[in-house]
């Protein structure tokens, strides 16, 4: 069994940020059942935090990345930096953290009445260690799942991918500069890291991934089927929760009465960013666009006005480097819809925009901004497609048509039907759950 | 153009100066890239959305488009008439969709000659008997075993006699070594050639070599594998142990052991790997490696994908493919084992591309 930390004495410890985690230049925790015993200890003076603190150290966070010559900016801009920045914002924790815990997120910091007819009161206790297992398509999931883990004072352990492992580590570093004041009491970033270990282990570490998950107290996995699948074989204990963020699919409906000549290029500027904005590998970005036939723009001319938004959007947000898979998918993808339908693309592999009227259905996703473009009769024909494993459907659908649409689509398995340009946001509740919710313990106390 | 693609198959293919090459070559694959431009409509279409005119003027092979190689297996694609074909081609032998090729006499005899060319220079010129190690061919034998048959069809044109030495048993492949040794006795020659699939030939007849303690002594045999490390190298055996072990069990010296890239797409266009490990391009064709992300012709020495071009296709347009294979240009002229002309190295292939059998172990590196 190995494993492997990555975040020690608030430094990343490997070293070359921009590479994929090389074991070879790492040392294996020596004694892992020590090393995470002591580490549970922290659970009594860590919940003696008031949240308010957590909350604001993690606050400072968008003012320090959004300083282009940072460190975080030069280095993972393109690594979908800056869609955490807004996340990050006081504001918007603020409203999780209210949406989370019933409009007082206090129950996070002491028992309180919940109502005027009864004497319990209730508190949201953290859970105890939560390993947050990551996938390695988009590296700052990890922040995303760790923030909702400090907040609610629970132990972190997140155990990063291969693929992009150093970036949380280098992230975690600027929370450890941080200072703030609250109530007259300085709480510092530092202290608050001392509740995180960034961890890897191989796949094929049956031992390692074993002892990780007896020692939870909450999994939460990110990531693919059949990472899933084995991840979530391994033994835990009964009292454990599972939080699983799998693997799914998101598409765009476009109705006929809300596409015409003067809303089509925004609608087309609006998808594209979606699948722009983290190279079409959240679940959350669109892969296929229904456009329903009979309006004023045609499918095939929004194919057309898509491919233009694609190109513009590709010099605002450049794609990130892309692998030899990715390349040779995207010219075989090209090539079938080159002979088999239409297909927009530049003379790089920056995007691609195919055009079927051939295959019925959601498209397979090829991932790294490649989106197709289908014809509908109707947008409830979309419904055939529809599982529990569809998540966001970005919606450009008339007023008198949208609820009856989002009432089907959901009812089906569809998780958010929410406007294009906006699909990608990280909204809660998310998945279906509010994820916090499910890292904490509701317990009660009964007032005499 | 014809007789010009025949002059370049008549002289070495190793013997050209790169300007000498690129004088002879290039106006011969663009000539061809033109009569597929002419001859096959879908082609046109898609030249065209490429914007490409016959008629523009081309300074650099670069500057052609490139068909990736899948499009053949979404599209028939043919530049001559139905009754010119003489035999189709099907690349895959596992998952995945087929590539279908159709062959005219033209470009099987073109074929041939290119095979032949690069064969002889690597193995000599003198025919020898082939001992295939892979199971024989037979009517219904499976897509699989029938694409291997087909890639090792198009090394037969070196062989004097051919014989097989690994069979079916309960659904596996095992060696008969005893049948090995005694065709040895019976040509009494070592002047051989050990032909198979790199992941077949090492893990059902060297590995079992080496544990039943069985050694040769072939020293003037040659070893010629196909179909690429993929397979071997996740069970961690590098091509030098690989090399090692044959020269220990067979006796054969390690510059007789070749590895041969090709594939279906471009039939009869084989690289075959010299003494310093290098793959060296014919005068008949040519390598351009592009950058993943612009798709650009990169500089020597910088990996990306792997386009060939070559003049010898006349029925179907497989003038300019770009590879889902990943290599560098590691040379221009004069390798030290005395060929002339560019060289380059294999660093792998796209993996997620498609869903694929053991397409390492064979199906996409079939020849004819």
């Amino acid at each position: 069994m190995k494993i492997y930390s990555l975040f020690e004495d608030n430094t990343c410890q490997c070293a070359n940020v921009n590479d994929n985690i090389d074991v070879d230049n790492l040392h294996p925790i020596e004694n892992p059942t020590e090393y995470f015993a002591g580490f549970k200890d922290k659970i009594y003076d860590f919940s003696a935090w008031p949240v308010e603190a957590i909350l604001k150290i993690l606050a400072q966070l968008p003012r320090i990345w959004s300083d282009r010559k940072h460190f975080v900016q030069t280095h993972f801009g393109d690594k979908g930096v800056n869609f955490l920045i807004p996340w990050l914002s006081e504001k918007n924790l603020l409203h999780i953290l209210n949406l989370a815990f019933r409009n007082n997120y206090s129950y996070l910091d002491k028992f309180v009445s919940n109502s005027d007819q009864t004497a319990i009161k209730l508190k949201a206790c953290p859970r105890g260690i939560v390993i947050h297992w990551l996938a390695g398509n988009i590296p700052i999931l990890g922040m995303l799942s760790l923030v909702q883990g400090l907040l609610t004072k629970n132990l972190n352990v997140v155990k990063v991918s291969k693929y992009f492992g150093p970036v949380l580590p280098k992230l975690c570093e600027s929370i450890t500069t941080i200072e703030v004041e609250v109530n007259g009491k300085a709480y510092f970033g530092k202290d608050l890291m001392q509740h995180v270990k960034i961890v890897y282990c191989p796949p094929e570490d049956a031992d390692a991934h074993t002892f990780l998950s007896r020692i939870s107290d909450v999994r939460i996995f990110w990531g693919g089927k059949e990472a899933i699948e084995i991840l979530q074989s391994y033994p835990k204990r009964t009292t454990t929760e599972d939080v699983v963020f799998g693997p799914k699919y998101s598409f765009g409906v476009i109705d006929r009465e809300s596409i015409n000549k003067n809303n089509a290029d925004a609608l087309g500027k609006q998808f594209a960013f979606d699948a722009s904005i983290l190279d079409q590998y959240g679940c959350n970005s669109p892969h296929t666009i229904f456009v329903e036939t009979g309006g004023e723009i045609s499918p095939s001319e929004f194919a057309k006005i898509l491919a233009n938004s694609m190109a513009k959007i590709a010099v605002q947000i450049p794609k990130r480097p892309i692998t030899q898979d990715e390349a040779a998918t995207i010219l075989n993808i090209r090539a079938k819809y080159d002979f088999n339908g239409e297909a927009h693309y530049p003379k790089g592999t920056e995007w691609t925009v195919i055009y079927s009227e051939e295959e019925e259905g959601l498209a397979e996703p090829c991932f790294s901004r490649v989106i197709f473009v289908k014809p509908i009769e109707n947008i409830l024909n979309v419904l055939d497609f529809i599982d529990e494993n569809k998540q966001t459907i970005g919606t450009a659908i008339s007023e008198k048509r949208l609820e009856t649409f989002a009432v089907e689509s959901t009812l089906r398995g569809v998780a958010r039907c929410t406007q294009p340009g906006r699909m990608t946001m990280y909204d809660y509740p998310w998945d279906g759950m509010f994820p916090m919710d499910r890292l904490t313990r509701w317990v009660s106390l009964q007032c005499f | 153009m014809n007789q010009t693609i025949n002059e370049v198959l008549g002289i070495d293919p190793y013997s050209l100066t790169p300007e000498e090459k690129g004088k002879k070559l290039n106006p011969l694959v663009i000539d061809c890239f033109n009569h597929h431009y002419t001859h096959c409509e879908k082609f046109r279409i898609w030249c065209d959305k490429q914007e490409y005119s016959p008629n523009q003027t081309i300074n650099n092979l670069s500057e052609l488009p490139y068909l990736p190689v899948n499009a053949f297996k979404s599209i028939l694609l043919s530049s001559v008439p139905d009754d010119q074909i003489v035999r189709k081609l099907s690349s895959s032998a596992t998952s995945g969709l087929p590539s279908q090729i159709p062959i005219d006499q033209i470009t099987r005899q073109r074929q041939m000659k290119a095979s032949l060319l690069v064969m002889s220079n690597f193995i000599g010129y003198k025919r020898k008997p082939f001992f295939i190690l892979d199971e024989q061919p037979r009517k219904n034998s499976d897509n699989e075993l029938q694409a291997r048959a087909a890639a090792t069809r198009g090394f037969l044109v070196c062989a004097s006699s051919s014989d097989y030495f690994l069979h079916l048993d309960k659904d596996k492949l095992v060696a008969d070594v005893n049948k090995f040794e005694a065709k040895l006795s019976e040509l009494s020659t070592d002047e051989i050639c050990i032909f198979g699939f790199t992941y077949i030939l090492y893990s059902y007849f060297i590995k079992l070599l080496k544990k039943k303690k069985v050694k040769f002594n072939l020293k003037k045999a040659k070893i010629v594998h196909i179909g690429g490390w993929k397979k071997l190298a996740s069970e961690k055996v590098p091509p030098e142990q690989f090399k090692k072990d044959i020269s220990e069990t067979l006796g054969v010296e390690s510059q007789n052991i070749i590895d041969f890239y090709g594939f279906t797409e471009q039939m009869g266009v084989l690289f075959a790997e010299c003494s310093q490990g290098i793959k060296h391009i014919p005068t008949f064709a040519e390598i351009i490696i592009r950058d993943f992300q612009t798709l650009k012709a990169v500089s020597d020495n910088k990996k990306g994908l792997i386009q060939v071009l070559s003049p010898i296709p006349n029925s179907f347009p497989g003038a300019s493919i770009i590879t889902e294979d990943v290599g560098k240009i590691v040379l221009r002229d004069n390798c030290a084992c005395g060929r002339r002309g560019p060289g380059f190295k294999i660093l792998g292939r796209a993996q997620k591309a498609e869903a694929r059998g053991c397409g390492d172990l064979l199906s996409e590196k079939v020849f004819y």
